[in-house]
């Protein structure tokens, strides 16, 4: 199965030591999607952090489905999301601009992040994910 | 004609299981029943549903001679998706009797399976006792989603 780069589309991708790199196609695509420099005008996306991937869960979550079918980004140019989604407006906007943009994304799945929490495309009730994004593909 | 034909046999053949609220059944099954994890099998098939079955007796029939034994087993089925808060329901099949095999088709859908179940009418215990039971394998497609199952008898 293949692996996250180290960079995508010029935006340096950095990894917590526990996470296993390998994961479906459709998430590298997925990635591809929504990583860009030039994702907010104005704010230059530099690189994100990926807290998990094919790791640290058990089924039936989807980072471990399969190849890996989800990914959890924490940190936007270096800023931990926890601390600076409410109060940086880089990382809120740029956080809110890659939860929306996945949206579009075919094979998009869960979504849940600061901005929102949905389910193919659907709101869902459910607590947590201030600190990072979840994504997940079919 | 040929077809509506068809469609009428189809749907004489099909029957839809929807969520189960017997609670007392189920408790039995969690209680003593066994537990097979389906998607341990045809581990060459990527699954899109988590799905353990549930196999209980049945203690209404009897069907041994001059004992008493298990003659048939009900079944359930959990099903759970793939997620972080996952979808989740259970099902009871209407098939019953022994359940021999379980064979997972490719189906690259999400959040759905299907599965041919191979089954005795009665179990192997009651074939033995009672030879006037007439033993004969049946096949049943399952097609398992969240809304719930359709079991075609093929």
């Amino acid at each position: 199965m293949p692996a996250i780069p180290n960079k995508i589309n010029d935006v340096v991708i950095e990894f917590s030591p526990k996470v296993n790199r390998n994961v479906d196609q459709k998430i590298i695509d997925a990635l591809k999607i929504v990583i860009k420099k030039t994702i907010v005008k104005g704010k230059p996306l530099n690189k994100i952090y990926i807290s998990s991937a094919n790791d640290q869960h058990k089924i039936p979550s989807r980072h471990v489905q399969g190849d890996g079918k989800a990914v959890d980004i924490s940190r936007i140019n270096g800023m931990k999301m926890s601390v600076y989604y409410p109060s940086s407006p880089e990382v809120k906007a740029i956080t809110d601009a890659i939860q929306t943009e996945f949206e579009s994304y075919k094979y998009r799945r869960e979504n849940f992040g600061p901005l929102f929490k949905k389910k193919l495309g659907k709101p869902k009730a459910i607590s947590g994910h201030g600190d990072h994004i979840h994504l997940s593909v079919n | 004609m040929k077809v509506l034909s068809i469609i009428f046999v189809l749907l004489l053949s099909a029957c839809t299981t929807t969520t189960t609220n017997n609670n007392k059944q189920v408790k039995e099954a969690m209680a003593y029943g066994t537990l097979t994890e389906l998607n341990k099998f045809d581990e060459h098939i990527e699954k899109e549903l988590l799905i353990r079955l549930y196999e209980v007796p049945n203690n209404s029939i009897n069907c041994f001679v001059e004992t008493h034994g298990i003659c048939k087993y009900e079944y359930f089925l959990s099903v759970s998706t793939f997620d972080e808060y996952p979808e989740v329901d259970v099902f009871k099949l209407s098939i019953s009797g022994k359940i021999l095999n379980t064979a997972w088709i490719v189906v690259e859908q999400p959040d759905y399976a299907e599965i041919v179940v191979t089954y005795s009418e009665y179990t192997n215990e009651a074939y033995e006792n009672n030879k006037a039971l007439d033993k004969k394998l049946l096949k049943t497609e399952l097609k398992i989603s969240l809304d719930g199952i359709v079991e075609n008898t093929i």
